[in-house]
């Protein structure tokens, strides 16, 4: 029985009025839920994760609010025969500090901000975690500038549980294999050509961190075919500050060319120590910053020569790539990079959504999602399939996307692969330049001679 | 490849010497391990970023203008914090961290986690015994070894030295011959953050500026002070060399684990201790402080 016992000085309720307030609460909490179901949906959520004081989340920001803010503009989405809104929910992943820190922000991205969407993510071994949340609530993630196989290997491995992950942007590293393997091979043919040195010494440094690792491995099995040498591989610490011994070592090894591998500080370091030491072996690979168009300033110019594997080069990759690098360059004072693509995931969701007939249904959106065929400023974007090794990954070959290299050449970002001349498969970009050994690579070997 | 070793190491240790002198002296006097003094460091280093893109202040009134800063902001930071609670060792090591993160989230506020950089004030290098040595390290250890002069002779031949060593071995004895200990304790917290402002412009253009910076700098000038002898300015500065060959020579022998240079320092560092608990010139007696 419900009664409250009569104290003096306390307040006195009867059991009745225990009973009205307990169905006054419950009768709230059943209309509010019931008006929460019943409720037309206006606008469509999408979170965007990512280190959002680093350049990396603030690209996923950038290209995600610059795609919404179109969508807007024109309509929106259509959803259930309405047109709805896009809206950004920003999460700072802090998974350049905490791995812990970015899955715990893609659970309360999921369940408290409710989004329908995430977009983004950086390390892969951060996403890796991610990727376990969003499939446990079968929401879809589509991950824009993660590079390990494993990803979306996973979604192979096991669909049903991982089908909710897509990735843009970034190169699974194995995909991207003939890339890599082609890119080196422009720079060993240079050191033959131009040297004489019939069987080039390649040194590997990068580092360490997992998303290297598939690309190593991949030179070295490939060492044979390249007709190169791999004298070694160096992998300082992701946050090493100094190069001065990988240097001389790799000096003493005899390279002509390093491979590096690096995203964190030791990516600048790298280009700052091998520029002002005038290293004598040519460096390409994918130094991460060096995408950035104010990274020659930032190296006091030292990254002079440097190649580096770019997203968006200055080359018209399909007729959308030019105006929107000069429309992000245009809003956000900066060049786009492989992050920015976020952009092109919340396009093709939209246009998986109004395929799967304005429902957000992620099963549904799956499946239209895996008929992607977009046209973006990266090229052709189609995901691989169900029974292809790596599901869910974007196709990196001719006629699809091809990725490209940079040299840093003049204070300026130059394209120099895939080569002017269409060497690579037939592919050439209007605007591509051959790619020139660093001069003082030549001097110290033709002397050496 | 021995004598590659011995300049790669040489030109890290010297550069671990110019960083290890200030936090040996504010331990060996003040008693007191402030882990903000990379936190100074690195604000030093943002104080040059600053100058050098933001104002035509000429490098060379930006640098002393940045260690005079730096030294202030040491100063007064200690006279509003660390002092009021420096008989606790333990809640100044906390509050003392604190501080460096207190500086990182505000660089990561203003400046985001950007790589930055700082132009060397000469760019090239030159070869030694095959080894490519740019010149911004080699003025970097010219400046550390006339530092490391500098105060020998501060400590050694004046007045000011003679009160700072009294104070580091017998604090009752010196306040009781008159010397005024607190000011001792606050000269010397001065001088150390100006150590560490000159270690901050020597070193930054070195280094990729970023909010973080100050933490790799600080694991290898503890394990350098805590290897030398707790208070022992002499013992940090030769186990700065020490643990400067020791990270060249896990490079040189064991390439694919460059990445292992920390925990080998670290190794090393328990390794000695394990056989010597007091470091390699710790102190027996506190007489032999500094």
């Amino acid at each position: 029985m419900f009664y409250c016992r009569e104290k003096k000085g306390s307040l006195n309720f009867k059991a009745s009025d225990v009973l009205v307030f307990v169905t006054l609460v419950l009768a709230f909490v059943l209309l509010f839920a019931a008006s929460q179901a019943f409720a037309e949906k206006t606008q469509i959520k999408i979170g965007v994760i990512g280190p959002m004081d680093y350049m990396q989340g603030r690209h996923h920001w950038m290209g995600a609010e610059m795609a919404a803010e179109e969508i807007n503009a024109t309509g929106g989405v259509y959803l259930d025969g309405k047109q709805c809104s896009i809206e950004l929910v920003q999460a700072d992943s802090n998974e350049m500090k905490s791995i812990p820190d970015a899955i715990g922000v893609m659970e309360r991205l999921i369940t408290s901000n409710e989004v329908d969407f995430v977009v983004g993510g950086f390390r892969s071994e951060a996403v890796l975690g991610m990727q376990d949340v969003a499939s446990r609530y079968k929401k879809i993630f589509i991950n824009v500038g993660s590079g390990h196989p494993q990803l979306t290997q996973r979604v192979n491995e096991d669909y049903d549980k991982y089908k909710y992950f897509f990735r843009l942007g970034s190169c699974n590293m194995e995909l991207a294999e003939q890339i890599h393997l082609a890119a080196l091979k422009m720079v060993t043919d240079a050191v033959t050509r131009e040297l004489g040195i019939k069987k080039p010494k390649v040194a590997l440094l990068g580092e360490k961190l997992m998303w290297v690792d598939p690309t190593f491995e991949l030179i070295k099995d490939h060492a044979a075919e390249l007709g190169i040498e791999v004298v070694g591989e160096w992998r300082p610490s992701y946050s090493s500050n100094d190069l001065t011994a990988e240097f001389t070592g790799i000096k003493n090894a005899g390279a002509q060319v390093i491979y590096d591998i690096a995203s964190g500080p030791v990516a600048q370091t790298f280009s700052k120590q091998w520029g002002e030491m005038k290293i004598p072996a040519a460096a390409i690979g994918i130094n991460v910053p060096a995408q950035d168009s104010e990274f020659w300033k930032k190296t006091n110019g030292n990254v002079e020569y440097e190649a580096a594997w770019s997203t968006f080069p200055p080359v018209p990759m399909t007729e959308r790539t030019l105006p929107y690098i000069e429309k992000f360059k245009k809003i956000n004072n900066t060049a786009p990079s492989v992050y920015s693509q976020t952009y092109e995931a919340v396009y093709i969701l939209k246009k998986a959504i109004e395929r799967a007939g304005g429902n957000l249904d992620a099963d549904r959106v799956v499946q239209e999602l895996e008929k992607t065929d977009h046209v973006a400023a990266v090229g052709r974007i189609r995901f691989t399939d169900r029974d292809d090794k790596y599901t869910h990954d974007m196709r990196i070959e001719p006629g699809y996307v091809t990725t490209s290299f940079i040299q840093w050449l003049d204070e300026a970002q130059v394209c120099v692969w895939p080569p002017p001349g269409g060497e690579w498969k037939g592919v050439k970009y209007e605007g591509t330049e051959y790619y020139k050994l660093p001069p003082w690579v030549v001097a110290y070997w033709k002397d050496r001679e | 490849m021995l004598i590659q070793i011995l300049i790669t190491g040489f030109v890290k240790g010297g550069i671990y010497a110019v960083l290890v002198a200030g936090l040996s002296l504010m331990f060996g006097v003040a008693r007191i391990l402030n882990l903000s003094y990379t936190g100074f460091f690195m604000l030093t280093a943002y104080m040059v970023y600053i100058f050098s893109n933001f104002t035509s202040v000429p490098l060379i009134i930006a640098c002393p203008l940045s260690i005079l800063g730096t030294t202030i902001l040491g100063v007064v930071s200690y006279r509003l914090i660390i002092d009021r609670v420096k008989a606790h060792e333990l809640t100044v090591m906390i509050i003392s961290l604190a501080l460096s993160m207190l500086f990182q989230e505000i660089l990561l506020i203003i400046f985001s986690g950007d790589f930055r950089g700082i132009p060397p004030f000469k760019e090239g290098f030159f070869e030694l015994g095959g080894v490519r040595v740019a010149y911004q390290k080699i003025f970097t250890i010219i400046v550390s070894i006339g530092v490391i002069g500098a105060l020998e002779f501060l400590l050694a031949r004046t007045r000011l030295g003679v009160a700072i060593r009294a104070v580091a071995q017998d604090r009752e004895t010196a306040n009781l011959m008159g010397i005024n200990v607190n000011r001792i304790c606050l000269i010397t917290t001065g001088i150390a953050m100006a150590l560490a402002g000159i270690a901050g412009v020597m070193v930054s253009p070195l280094l990729p500026l970023e909010p973080h910076m100050w933490i790799p700098p600080l694991l290898v000038i503890l394990a350098a002070i805590v290897l030398g002898g707790l208070g022992s300015l002499k013992g940090s500065i030769i186990a700065a060399f020490i643990l400067g060959y020791v990270e060249t020579l896990v490079v040189f022998l064991i390439p694919l684990g460059a990445y292992l240079q920390g925990a080998f320092v670290l190794g090393v560092m328990a390794a000695v201790l394990i056989i010597r608990p007091e470091g390699l010139f710790g102190l027996v007696f506190e007489e032999e402080r500094l």
